[in-house]
């Protein structure tokens, strides 16, 4: 059979599909999509009231827990000096963290395996001066709570690099001693801040001032235990040399 | 040319799903014209035709997130809008397997038609198109304007190959005969 039929449909196919639905069709459409996304509309903002209300109310809740909390633990919030910077502590080593007083840091793990610390910074403005509406109390509250968890990892993080240490510096009893009299250096002007917390207004100068502390001492503690390492593995290579 | 066109495309589907109704004019008027033809060349009534095409863009429009951008928009809407037309046919009655038992008898003595002798016109086709039977104007416009192949035109209307095959022949013999008055 001849293909002229094909061939010749194949030609002009565009002319073939020429046919238009009327105007009116797409006004048809128009409406029932409209329906469609306002019933969807709908039922998104009945959705997204639903969520306020939770939100409300756990902000409410959490309110009234933040306030009752600190009325009962911290009643006692009195006036008074601003914390001196020669009250912060001379060192030796320069820190390997530099601080911004605005700074909170947060030590989230300590990997013995590698030797390092895994160290969350988060940085934040001082509070009185971005939010000058928000209740000077609750953000030392919430500075509070954030600085107890702060210095109890620092506190476990110092203690276990003070075992480490006395366990390498057994041989080498004169680096031991000149580290020790640095590290209670540190001790006495950390003692020092802690006994001005409760009296002293400035309440967030002077956590950062104690936690900046805190990060000497680790930082001495990690330079220490080089230094110590570096001993070891020297004597170490002395030893070996001489068994050759 | 073709390609900036693509993409226009798939973005606009993105703008429907995004809540854009201006997307969704533009698509329709974008399309509505090829997929009326296709439409109407199968169900065969305009006021029908319209309602298949409002039915089958409501429900790409409804569907746009099963899109899945490896076809084009135009292929996949085409796909709706024959599936529905071929439904509709059906839903009438019109049983597309019976209809060549019917025009059988009649075809059979005036097979011999010269091909060569018919000037074709396009509006002679055109309407020689839409006075044939439902099912052999339905394989003959998806073959031919469509290109669709035997074996999908198969799949479409749920019957075998052969079936389609024959039935495209007797179309073409009948749209022969119709011309050639």
């Amino acid at each position: 059979m001849s293909k002229q039929l094909e061939n010749f449909m194949e030609q002009h196919k565009d002319a073939f599909n020429d046919y238009e639905p009327s105007e009116k069709l797409w006004h048809k459409l128009e409406k029932e999509i409209d329906n469609k996304q306002v019933v969807t509309m709908q039922q998104a903002t009945v959705k997204k009231l639903a969520i306020y209300k939770w939100v409300a109310a756990a902000s409410v809740t959490l309110l009234i827990g933040l306030s009752v909390l600190y009325y009962t633990k911290d009643s006692s919030v009195m006036p008074v000096s601003i914390v001196k910077k020669d009250v912060e502590p001379t060192y030796k080593t320069e820190p390997t963290i530099k601080l911004d007083t605005p700074t909170i840091i947060t030590i989230t793990a300590f990997s013995p395996a590698k030797e390092k610390f895994i160290v969350k910074k988060v940085f934040k403005k001082e509070p009185e001066k971005t939010k000058p509406t928000v209740k000077k109390i609750d953000i030392l509250y919430d500075e509070m709570i954030a600085f107890a968890q702060t210095q109890k990892h620092f506190a476990s993080l110092i203690a276990y690099k003070e075992k480490e240490i006395k366990n390498l510096s057994q041989a080498d009893t004169n680096v031991y001693k000149s580290f020790a009299a640095d590290m209670e250096g540190l001790n006495k002007s950390y003692k020092q801040l802690s006994t001005q917390l409760p009296t002293t207004s400035n309440k967030s100068a002077l956590i950062n001032a104690m936690i900046y502390n805190l990060q000497i001492q680790i930082n001495l503690l990690n330079k220490q235990l080089i230094i110590l390492n570096n001993i070891e593995s020297s004597q170490k290579k002395v030893q070996y040399e001489n068994n050759i | 040319m073709q390609l900036t066109t693509t993409i226009h495309t798939d973005e606009l589907v993105k703008q429907c799903l995004q809540g854009h109704t201006k997307a969704y004019s533009e698509l329709y008027q974008r399309y509505c014209k090829a997929m009326f033809s296709t439409c109407y060349r199968i169900v065969n009534h305009f006021a029908e035709a319209e309602d298949v095409l409002q039915d089958s863009f409501m429900d790409a429009f409804n569907n746009l997130k099963t899109f899945s951008y490896e076809s084009t928009f135009g292929g996949w809407l085409k796909t709706i809008v024959i599936n529905k037309s071929i439904n509709h046919l059906r839903k009438k009655k019109l049983d597309l397997v019976d209809i060549d038992k019917v025009v059988t008898e009649h075809l059979t003595h005036e097979y011999d038609i010269n091909e060569e002798e018919i000037i074709y016109k396009i509006e002679e086709v055109k309407a020689a198109i839409q006075q044939l039977p439902d099912g052999y104007r339905t394989v003959l416009s998806l073959y031919l304007l469509e290109g669709y192949d035997h074996e999908e035109i198969a799949e479409i209307m749920h019957v075998a190959t052969s079936t389609t095959r024959t039935q495209y022949m007797r179309a073409k013999q009948k749209l022969l005969q119709i011309l050639a008055k």
